[in-house]
């Protein structure tokens, strides 16, 4: 060996280097650092002004009379925390594609599906920790300004806490909510190969849904149509009264978000094997 | 700079005196190559250079003389995207020329072409000069420059180092010395130096000699009857002459490997 | 320097100036095949939204509960689907004249709320509605969707000057009763027909007058009353049937031929109803100079978001507008960001130098074929649409003009959409930047203003106002009827602003966005 040989690598494994290398590369984009932490401030300014607009009169102001859900408004931000998580998960991947390092990135870590990991666990790991914040400063919000508002136990509605089961559902729900959607927007970014088409797709998605549901005259079409969209149905994590009202169950809902993911994720990782890069 | 892609800091540039934006067509008078991935890889190369056409109100059948004029031919209608750097370079230059323009600026022409695109760029490059065009072509492959080109600016750290024609710069570059091979080097240096030369060792049977025309050298040699094998004018690579006047004055030098 | 004037283009440029730029970013535009996918793309998404009509139906509920078939409603002078039952007590009477008459009570009752489409036949409870109305009426006939005009006392908003199911004239406020009766009056004079109203039976008001062209020399004079139906939406949707009974005195004709006999005539009851039927029905007494009309139903444009409202909106056609949106908007933006990303932008700009009039004609461009896109696509959405629809429920019959506004409105809608997402692109300059920002500015107001219960109903009307998405007004195919209390919600295809003004706030930031790229263009380098 010559004097000036590399130090060998260092123990771990395939993944783990992988993981290291994306972490670097992450962090390292000027610009990419905000992204989470806009999105976890955002999320909770929108639940805020949400819940500051929340108003309600004599009866109405009941769980049961009609009254609004204290955990969806709360966190009512996570509709616009989820563009700025999706469009994280696009930058991560698509970036790449844009400006070739792409090649290199290969060239370094020949197995894709280590890479398709290794990518995933740092755009999983970002959003949950900036979901995480987002959702909790939401609630703990919800909570301050929504008690003033009649969300009281004299009106049928439990404080906002996590010692209530359906409150910690919520939350943890919506938590998982962003990291799904991130996931589903990584694995759309390696189908489609391109920043700008990938961002459009994933939104188009997400957003097209709900907005040709509200205005679908055909009500039984449009309630199929609820089931299988990944973000009426996934945020029905959140609903914590009128449950029977749901499209699915909670849980189920979130399922249906999941099953999107991972079929993003599988299509993507399926194609960045197949194809040249 | 010129086309006001970026905003000069002070001052102004005129194309023929007129400034670039008030120019009809303007790429019939100034055409460019500024980089030749600059192109949508989803367009076909022919189409690339028929909405250009458009944008100058030149006709279709214009592209198709220049396509035919840098030799890319049949390759026209595939996709601009899986061109190799050479095709791209071609495409490039077809872009420049569409406006028979009277004025070309080429950024690094000779950029990933093969040896038989060298040769044709050079030759393309002289006839677009002899029909009395201005071509101002910047690149850093200095051999192809001083076979090409009559007049050189030399820029480095933003400022004009040099601006002369290329024979001057290289006879300036080369100065006055000869070299000198011979057996009985040190002889020869005491020749020399009676005859009022300065004599520098070179190699081990080389002397560079200053200060003194050839025919002097080979006078005052035969003179002494110093034995030697070679006699010839120092002539300066561009490259060198180019070493020489931007040294300490360029943005990034290597560091020699010791 | 060397000087180079000796060289003579030969090639000859055609014509000059800005048509020429635009032809050239139209080949741009065609030349890439995503694009052209993408543009394709716009009318297919556009009128698939038909598509998802096919499963719209109309079904009425008759009196023993049963499922009865849904019949098109009357259409008023004005081709305008038009709600009309009420309870008259009339003369026909020839030529010019008046009717005076006190009003000194306005009573009603109406179902307790119900929030499944059922018969109730009982549990009344009294109350007036704020649109109960009793009046007097001149009427072309006695069918439903007659011309006519007629002055009225309602429950909530004073008193009224009405004509031809949409006209709506306030006269006195407040509300009637013995100690505070009303005096209406109604004057013909050929065509025109003029209403006053008096607090004492001597100083009288002007209302309103109007021109009735199809008014036929022997017209329905009479006093009429109806009530309609309502509706609540806390704790939950609900809603029922009312009726009213209006109280006239002092009754003055000044026909030649007028007596003081009245015939009783029910107009357009309804045997069946979305809900359930109307169980209330009318009936008149006359005694002592004094006649009380009861009647139930309404005197207005048909609403599809009333407790009875029948049909459906051909608006529903263009559900498929905001889905071509997405590939209109995400081609028009990176339009200009693939230029960018390559380094392409510079090449345009070498060849036309003028940066400004390089935004206009990629607008130009973009704008025109997104434009004709959306012409193609909304025509399509509308004509297949309606015809799907009718399939299965009557389509509200509307205008020509606004027919021709919906189409041309939906593809101007995408047409300055795309152009307000190409300056979004310009100032963007990465991509995913200009998309995101894009859905950030269009979609997502619009998502938040529509999806029903999301947010207030106020913030939603706001968000409608101000935000691009204000300009999806040009696709309501029906106004919203101040006299007529329904869901006007943007959930149900109502917005807050007009057609011509939605479209303006999205011109506005088109506007401010392309001044906004254009003053960037010229100061950045590129």
């Amino acid at each position: 060996m010559s004097s000036v040989g590399l130090s060998r690598p260092r123990a771990g494994g395939a993944v783990w280097l992988a993981l290291h290398a994306e972490w670097t590369k992450f962090r390292t984009l000027p610009g990419m650092f905000w992204l989470p932490v806009a999105a976890a401030v955002l999320t909770v300014a929108v639940g805020a002004i949400a819940a500051g607009e929340y108003h309600c009169a004599g009866s109405m102001c009941t769980a049961a009379g009609g009254g609004g859900d204290p955990a969806r408004i709360s966190l009512t931000g996570i509709y616009l925390g989820q563009v700025l998580v999706a469009v994280l998960a696009v930058l991560v991947v698509g970036g790449e594609y844009g400006n070739g390092m792409i090649h290199v990135t290969l060239a370094a870590v020949p197995r894709r599906q280590v890479l398709l990991l290794a990518k995933a666990a740092v755009v999983a790991g970002l959003t949950f920790a900036a979901a995480l914040a987002g959702v909790l400063g939401s609630m703990a919000t919800g909570r301050l300004v929504l008690t003033g508002r009649g969300m009281t136990p004299a009106n049928g509605y439990l404080v906002l806490s996590p010692r209530y089961d359906e409150y910690l559902r919520a939350g943890l729900g919506s938590v998982l909510y962003l990291v799904l959607v991130a996931l589903l927007a990584l694995g759309i970014t390696m189908a489609v190969r391109d920043s700008g088409v990938a961002i459009g797709v994933v939104l188009g998605l997400l957003l097209l849904f709900p907005l040709v549901i509200a205005v679908m005259p055909d009500h039984a079409l449009a309630r199929h149509l609820e089931q299988a969209s990944p973000v009426i149905s996934g945020l029905s994590i959140e609903a914590t009264i009128n449950e029977s009202s749901l499209p699915l169950a909670p849980w189920q809902g979130l399922g249906v978000l999941a099953l999107w993911a991972g079929g993003a994720l599988l299509l993507g990782g399926l194609l960045l094997r197949r194809r040249d890069a | 700079m010129p086309l006001i892609l970026d905003a000069p800091d002070e001052g102004t540039a005129l194309i023929g005196g007129t400034p670039h934006t008030a120019l009809h067509a303007p790429l019939t008078h100034i055409g460019a190559l500024l980089d030749a991935g600059a192109l949508q890889p989803s367009r076909s190369a022919r189409n690339h250079l028929l909405w250009l056409a458009h944008s100058q109100g030149l006709p279709a059948r214009r592209v198709d003389e220049v396509v035919e004029q840098v030799g890319l031919g049949s390759a026209a209608r595939r996709r601009a995207g899986g061109y190799s750097l050479g095709m791209r370079q071609r495409l490039g230059i077809a872009a420049a020329l569409l406006g028979d323009p009277g004025a070309l600026m080429l950024d690094e022409p000779f950029n990933g072409l093969d040896p038989e695109g060298m040769a044709w760029i050079r030759a393309l490059l002289r006839t677009l000069a002899r029909q009395g065009r201005a071509v101002l072509v910047s690149s850093h492959l200095m051999a192809e420059l001083e076979d090409t080109a009559d007049h050189l600016v030399v820029v480095g750290r933003g400022r004009v180092i040099a601006d002369t024609g290329v024979a001057d710069m290289i006879a300036a570059a080369s100065g006055d010395r000869v070299h000198l091979r011979t057996a009985s080097p040190a002889e020869a240096m005491t020749a020399l130096a009676n005859a009022g030369a300065t004599a520098v060792f070179g190699d081990v049977d080389q002397l560079t000699v200053s200060n003194l025309p050839a025919e002097r050298i080979v006078a005052a040699l035969t003179r002494a009857a110093v034995p030697f094998s070679e006699v010839s004018a120092h002539r300066a690579s561009l490259e060198e002459a180019y070493m020489e006047l931007t040294r300490d004055k360029v943005d990034f030098r290597a560091v020699s490997p010791e | 320097m060397t000087t180079l004037a000796s060289h003579q283009s030969e090639v000859r440029t055609g014509r000059d100036g800005f048509g020429r730029l635009v032809h050239a970013e139209w080949t741009k535009l065609r030349t890439v095949r995503g694009w052209v996918v993408a543009l394709l793309l716009i009318p297919v998404l556009t009128g698939l939204g038909a598509l998802l009509l096919t499963n719209v139906s109309c079904s009425l509920v008759g009196v023993d509960g049963q499922p009865v078939a849904c019949v098109a409603p009357a259409t008023g002078p004005g081709g305008e689907a038009v709600a009309d039952s009420f309870y008259l007590a009339r003369q026909a009477l020839a030529g010019d004249g008046t009717i005076t008459a006190r009003v000194t009570s306005l009573a009603g009752r109406h179902t307790p709320v119900s929030t499944s489409p059922t018969p109730v036949t009982g549990g009344f409870e009294p109350g007036v509605q704020p649109w109960s109305k009793a009046g007097i009426m001149i009427s072309a006939g006695t069918a439903q969707g007659s011309a006519y005009a007629a002055m009225m006392v309602t429950g909530g908003n004073g008193v009224r000057m009405q004509w031809n199911y949409t006209g709506d004239s306030a006269g006195l406020p407040g509300t009637v009763s013995a100690s505070s009766p009303r005096w209406l009056r109604l004057t013909r004079s050929g065509d025109t027909l003029t209403g006053y109203d008096s607090s004492d039976g001597t100083h009288w008001n002007t209302v309103g007058s109007v021109v009735l062209s199809s008014l036929p020399s022997s017209a329905q004079i009479g006093l009429f009353a109806t009530s309609p139906s309502y509706i609540v939406l806390a704790p939950t949707f609900g809603g029922g049937q009312s009726q009213a009974t209006g109280t006239f005195d002092r009754i003055a004709l000044t026909w030649p031929g007028a007596t003081g006999r009245w015939i009783g005539t029910g107009i357009g009851s309804d045997p069946a109803g979305p809900n359930g039927p109307d169980p209330f029905t009318g009936s008149f007494t006359h005694a002592n100079d004094t006649i009380t009309v009861t009647g139930s139903g309404d005197i207005a444009p048909e609403v599809p978001e009333t407790w009875d409202g029948v049909g459906v909106k051909a608006q529903d056609a263009l559900t498929g507008t905001v889905v071509g949106l997405i590939p209109a908007t995400i081609v028009a933006a990176l339009f200009v960001t693939a230029e960018y990303r390559r380094g392409l932008i510079r090449l345009t700009f070498a060849a036309a130098p003028r940066r400004g009039r390089v935004l206009a004609a990629k607008a130009v461009a973009v704008g025109s074929a997104t434009f004709v896109a959306g012409l193609v696509g909304a025509a399509i959405a509308l004509a297949s649409g309606i015809r799907l629809l009718s399939a299965g429920s009557p389509v509200l019959p509307m205008s020509t003009f606004t027919e021709v506004r919906m189409v041309v409105g939906t593809a101007a809608l995408l047409a300055v959409a795309a152009v307000l997402a190409l300056a979004l692109g310009t100032l963007a300059r990465r991509g995913v930047t200009a998309v995101t920002a894009v859905i950030a500015v269009i979609f997502v107001p619009l998502l938040l203003a529509t999806l029903p219960g999301l947010l207030p109903l106020g913030t939603q009307e706001w968000l409608l106002r101000v935000t691009p998405g204000a300009a999806f007004a040009v696709i309501q195919s029906l106004p919203a009827y101040h006299q007529v209390l329904g869901q006007y919600q943007p959930a149900f295809g109502y917005f807050p602003l007009s057609a011509a003004a939605g479209f303006a706030v999205l011109c506005a930031w088109t506007a401010a966005a392309l001044a906004a790229a254009g003053y960037a263009l010229r100061r950045r380098d590129v």
